[in-house]
């Protein structure tokens, strides 16, 4: 009996040409989207790169010791999702004096944004007649007079909208999808399915929670006119203002320090209060061990040189000295980054704080937790940086044993050589992102998933019960 | 006779549902843009006050505007510490850059409210004007009684933007007015007639959006349809074209992205360092150092020479395609008349480059003498106006026109069987 | 068949719109319920379908009560509204198929469909026409088709003549006498003391919701019902 409803719905959505000028709205800026953003992927990969060649050559021809760090900053490869999820973009962060401002001024149209503002409205637009309508042309008078149980009707309803509403949809993305695997070229794998996957349902969760929404709206009004106003004005608060305000609430709620007041602390710690504690230090060694320093500072490299093969005292207590220096270096540095480090982290803890309150606040919207799910699945979002990290640590760790190593190695053949000549480091490993996996990417989902779920619950059973007292008349 | 179908209109319409869940909504929207708005603005100012410029200090940052409350924009980004190290010019991060959740939803300002809210409670209005009458029956009443199809048309029209329009009104000047009272505002003149401006353009937006529907309405013969037509222009409007446009310009004017920038700058960088060393090794009592700096101060501008220009062709091509819906032109105006646009943003950092030029060595104490203390003035009205702002206007105006006088010659010719 | 026992309604409002309705239709009786706008004719229906809950007192149709059973009544029950409304974008058969299939018969056909809209004299081409191009006596024509096809013993009518041309009224009650004579249990309501004097086997005349007049048609052949509404409606 239910699905004798629910091909009812379908079909008379489809036969209803407002819904397919909806659909057809929908699906046309999907697909575009879509392929402009894949070009712009492309440029972005090509410009990727083009990045890590020249700074690869760059260590290749100039790197030493003392700032390999520096030098090897890890770039992130353009998201492979880019064309559907732009997610956090990384231009709005606004690091350079030289940065393109356009992404703060105006946000991008992708595959999210679109799923997030028309189809959550394209949903509300349809389900909100869905009672209202039929009792104002009295149709719902006479399926009444059926020996049908409301529950039975209101599934169907339910399940109808949702399919007119997923079918088209899907249409849209899958033409979109193909796009970008034939016309674009790009390889596709098996990880690209599951992202892909995880998109299509939680953009289904996202949608039905809206199509619920209306109907509960529509089973609480008498007349369309109003279910359609009180559909919109839920529509506006969870769409446009929910979300919106969460990060200024909470920036508001949980007060952090400045920004600015904490990098200039930390910069003044690790290189102005450093350099003075270095050279008091150097002082004492100098004073102690090593009365020569005055006189080796000004003179040139290779007298230097002369000096230490000529002289077998002083080529060993010079190579003690350098022992103690670099160590007293080391020392401080370490000891420095430490007090930095621990400000860093009681400040990121705190900005953690904020942005979990932010989060928390916007959840009560489903399209955060759409958003959320959407960019986190892509590798994009809030919790994709952790995972970068780690990885990018763990490189720079590889990098930094394997270079102390070739430096020793090199040291061991030329006492002379220290940390700012050029070191051959062309053999070293080269870093890789791993994706993280599907697995991880569902576990990282599951909570705003399962908000959204829990939103679809929630209006159903409330369209559910209103539409089990609702007066027919 | 239009005044007695306004009337008519508004009377129809004051009591009903509509109006107030729709005043209600506005009102909601509009107290917690206050109450955000000066929150935010707040935390800028006490970064300012903790940052400002100190006679013989080369710290660059720009005062905060309370204009911002209007219209946040690029404000957060403007209002950051510039520093100026022998590598150039360094940004602080700003306050926002913390919260990531920022970047990933639009900001609830009063320009969001007139943009977005504002034109979707004018067309939910109006899209019903003639429609609703022709499903009621009365249409065929009103016109059976000699009146002029125009004086009903026009009466329609103005009683529905009145009825959108003076409850804004209200709210714009009771949110002006406590942000006026609120401490630490500081209030002069051109806070006033700035708004005053605002307040004119969201009128003539308000207009266009009631023309929309209007318009819409008088094409189309069922409420329903009629209402997801008025919707779907509207969503053009105010979501599609601005943000697919940004998407567009950035494929028809490539910048590069700030990876880029930022390696540029970071290998000329280490390289200036490495070479100063190396050099310095075969001769200790060199002029190393300076050399080093200005081979760093060059790459440096060289970099800014050939990256400027292209941010700037980015944001022209930016401008002039959102503009091609009348909200992105409402969008555009309403931040550069408040300061916080895309004009200030490249006035600004011209400034600051500017400064830096005269102030560069003395700053890195390359030569003696007092650092000049950094000011800036925001743009005036006049200057936004007859620099960029009169674009905008023509476009709002123009699609005013066309809307209104779209659904005027239409009804003339309206069917109202 | 269909029964009111006590049958009570007031509405939150207070209106009493039905005030101890009492009555009774026999397998293959017309009855008529008369009525000027707002006598409770309507509520009587909307109580027997269980759109509204009775306040007191009960209705049943083929001995189940409509509030406590209501989709067993239902079962055994079809409604013809005043303005039968259908979907628009649909075809007269795709809507009889559609309701009929919510009336649990799923085995119907193509054929047994047309045959039942050729029965309650539906011109042939409108079969597969879309129902918003149909004129208000086709739909009402094709609300009983729907009626039928439920093959319920029990048919509720609320004002089904309102707004026909005679000529369709007419046909309109001669189909009514068919059904009749399969042996349904027919209730309806209409304020066409006309169509209700050709129709009906009894007669009730409701004022404020009370029933304050019943006659059979033997009686009536022996009065006037015009001059009988008119000289009760007077009264208060």
């Amino acid at each position: 009996m239910l699905w004798v409803l629910v091909r009812k719905e379908l079909l008379d959505n489809l036969l209803n040409l407002r819904f397919i000028t909806l659909c057809v709205v929908a699906i046309v800026l999907i697909v575009s989207s879509i392929v402009v953003l894949t070009g712009q992927y492309h440029e972005e990969l090509i410009d990727y790169y083009n990045r890590v060649n020249t700074q690869d050559a760059f260590i290749d021809q100039y790197g030493h010791t003392n700032r390999i760090g520096w030098m090897s900053r890890l770039f992130r490869e353009p998201s492979r999702y880019q064309p559907l999820v732009v997610g956090i973009d990384r231009d709005a962060a606004q690091e350079n004096f030289l940065s393109n401002p356009i992404p703060v001024f105006l946000s991008k149209l992708d595959f999210v944004a679109i799923v997030s503002v028309l189809m959550s409205l394209v949903a509300v637009l349809l389900a909100h007649s869905a009672i209202t309508g039929e009792r104002e042309d009295g149709i719902l008078k006479l399926m009444l007079s059926s020996s049908l149980p409301r529950t039975t009707i209101v599934l169907g309803k339910f399940i109808g909208g949702v399919i007119t509403l997923i079918v088209p949809f899907t249409l849209g993305v899958l033409l979109g999808l193909s796009y970008i695997a034939v016309a674009a070229g790009v390889e596709l794998r098996s990880l690209d399915y599951g992202v892909f996957a995880i998109l299509l349902l939680i953009s289904y969760l996202y949608m039905t929670a809206f199509y619920a929404l209306g109907l509960f709206f529509s089973a609480r009004s008498r007349t369309s006119n109003v279910a359609v106003l009180k559909s919109l004005f839920a529509w506006v608060v969870l769409v446009l203002v929910l979300p919106n305000i969460s990060p200024f609430l909470a920036a508001q709620i949980y007060r952090i320090p400045s920004v600015a007041k904490i990098q200039r602390e930390t910069n003044k710690i690790e290189s102005d209060d450093r350099d003075e504690i270095i050279g008091k230090r150097l002082q004492q060694i100098v004073q102690m061990t090593f009365p020569d320093f005055a006189t080796i500072r000004s003179m040139t490299k290779s007298d230097l040189q002369k000096k230490l093969d000529s002289d077998p005292v002083f080529r060993d207590r010079y190579a003690q000295f350098q022992r103690a220096f670099e160590e007293l270096v080391r020392d401080v540095n370490t000891e420095q980054r430490r007090i930095a480090d621990a400000i860093r982290e009681s400040f990121e803890n705190q900005s953690h704080h904020q942005e979990l309150l932010a989060t928390v606040l916007a959840s009560l919207s489903p399209l955060s937790n759409f958003v959320f799910a959407a960019t986190d699945a892509a590798d994009v979002g809030l919790q994709s940086d952790a995972e970068w990290a780690a990885q990018s640590g763990e490189y720079d760790r590889v990098l930094s044993e394997y270079v102390n190593q070739r430096y020793a190695e090199t040291r061991q053949r030329n006492p002379a050589f220290d940390f700012n000549d050029y070191l051959d480091l062309r053999g070293r490993p080269r870093f890789q992102f791993q994706p993280p996996p599907l697995a991880m990417r569902l576990e990282r989902i599951l909570v705003p998933a399962g908000v959204l779920a829990m939103f679809n619950l929630l209006f159903f059973a409330g369209a559910f019960l209103s539409f089990l007292r609702y007066d027919v008349r | 006779m239009i005044w007695s179908i306004a009337k008519k209109e508004i009377l129809e319409n004051i009591f009903s549902y509509r109006f107030s869940i729709l005043t209600v909504l506005l009102a909601l929207l509009m107290a917690v843009a206050v109450i955000v708005g000066y929150g935010d603005f707040l935390l800028r100012l006490e970064n300012y006050e903790v940052l400002r410029p100190m006679p013989n200090s080369p710290n660059i940052i720009i005062e905060p505007t309370p204009m911002s409350m209007f219209a946040k924009g690029l404000e957060a980004n403007l209002t950051r510490l510039y520093e100026v190290s022998i590598l150039g010019i360094e940004i602080r991060q700003n306050q926002q850059s913390v919260n990531r959740i920022f970047s990933l939803f639009a900001v609830p300002d009063i320009l969001f409210i007139i943009k977005v809210v504002l034109a979707l409670i004018a067309v939910l209005f109006s899209f019903d004007a003639i429609t609703h009458e022709k499903e009621q029956g009365t249409l065929k009443l009103t016109l059976s009684n000699g009146i002029r199809r125009s004086s009903l048309v026009v009466g329609k029209f103005a009683g529905r933007f009145v009825l959108v329009f003076v409850p804004f009104t209200v709210l714009f000047l009771l949110a002006l007015l406590t942000m006026s009272l609120l401490p630490s505002v500081a209030v002069t003149s051109s806070f006033w007639w700035k708004n005053l401006v605002i307040l004119l353009a969201s009128c003539v937006y308000t207009l266009l959006f009631t023309g929309v529907g209007l318009f819409v309405s008088s094409i189309i013969h069922r409420s329903s349809t009629s209402m997801v037509v008025s919707l779907s222009i509207w969503l053009l409007f105010v979501f599609i074209i601005p943000n697919f446009s940004t998407v567009i310009a950035k494929r028809l004017t490539p910048v590069p992205t700030s990876d880029r920038i930022e390696m540029e700058t970071r290998l000329n960088t280490i390289q200036a360092i490495y070479n100063r060393i190396q050099r310095e090794k075969e001769e200790p009592r060199g002029m190393e150092g300076v050399r080093m700096i200005r081979q760093l101060r060059e790459s440096t501008t060289r970099i800014t020479e050939l990256y400027r220009p292209k941010m700037n062709a980015l944001m022209r091509t930016t401008k002039s395609l959102v503009r091609i819906s009348p909200s992105g032109a409402l969008n555009v105006l309403l931040t550069d008349i408040a300061n916080t646009g895309l004009y200030e943003e490249v006035r600004a950092k011209d400034a600051v480059t500017q400064y830096v030029e005269r102030n560069f060595n003395r700053i890195n104490e390359l030569e003696p003498g007092p650092i000049e203390l950094f000011r800036y003035t925001r743009a005036s009205l006049g200057e936004v106006f007859s620099a960029t702002g009169y674009v905008d206007v023509v476009v709002i105006l123009f699609f005013a026109t066309l809307f209104i006088a779209a659904a005027y010659v239409r009804f003339l010719i309206y069917d109202p069987r | 068949m269909i029964e009111a026992i006590d049958l009570t309604k007031r509405y939150e409002d207070g209106l009493l719109a039905l005030d101890h309705l009492n009555l009774t239709i026999q397998p293959g009786q017309i009855y008529c319920l008369l009525g000027a706008n707002g006598a409770g004719k309507t509520t009587t229906i909307n109580l027997f379908f269980d759109f509204i809950e009775p306040t007191s007192g009960a209705a049943r149709i083929n001995g189940f009560d409509c509030a406590k059973s209501p989709l067993d009544a239902k079962k055994h029950a079809a409604y013809v509204s005043e303005n039968v409304m259908l979907y628009g974008n649909f075809t007269a058969r795709q809507n009889l198929a559609f309701f009929t299939m919510l009336a649990g018969r799923k085995d119907l056909k193509k054929e047994d469909y047309h045959m039942v809209m050729r029965q309650v004299g539906l011109p042939e081409r409108s079969f597969e026409q879309r129902v918003k191009t149909f004129s208000k006596g086709m739909r009402q024509k094709l609300g009983i088709a729907i009626a039928i096809l439920k093959q319920a013993p029990a048919l509720l009518l609320d004002e089904p003549t309102a707004g026909l041309d005679p000529k369709a009224a007419a046909e309109f009650i001669d189909l009514l006498f068919r059904l009749r004579g399969e042996g349904k249990a027919i209730l309806m309501c209409t304020h066409d003391v006309f169509r209700a004097k050709e129709a009906a086997d009894r007669v009730g005349i409701m004022k404020e919701g009370i029933l304050i007049m019943e006659r059979t048609k033997e009686e009536l052949l022996h009065e006037n019902l015009e001059k009988l509404y008119l000289k009760y409606m007077e009264v208060s």
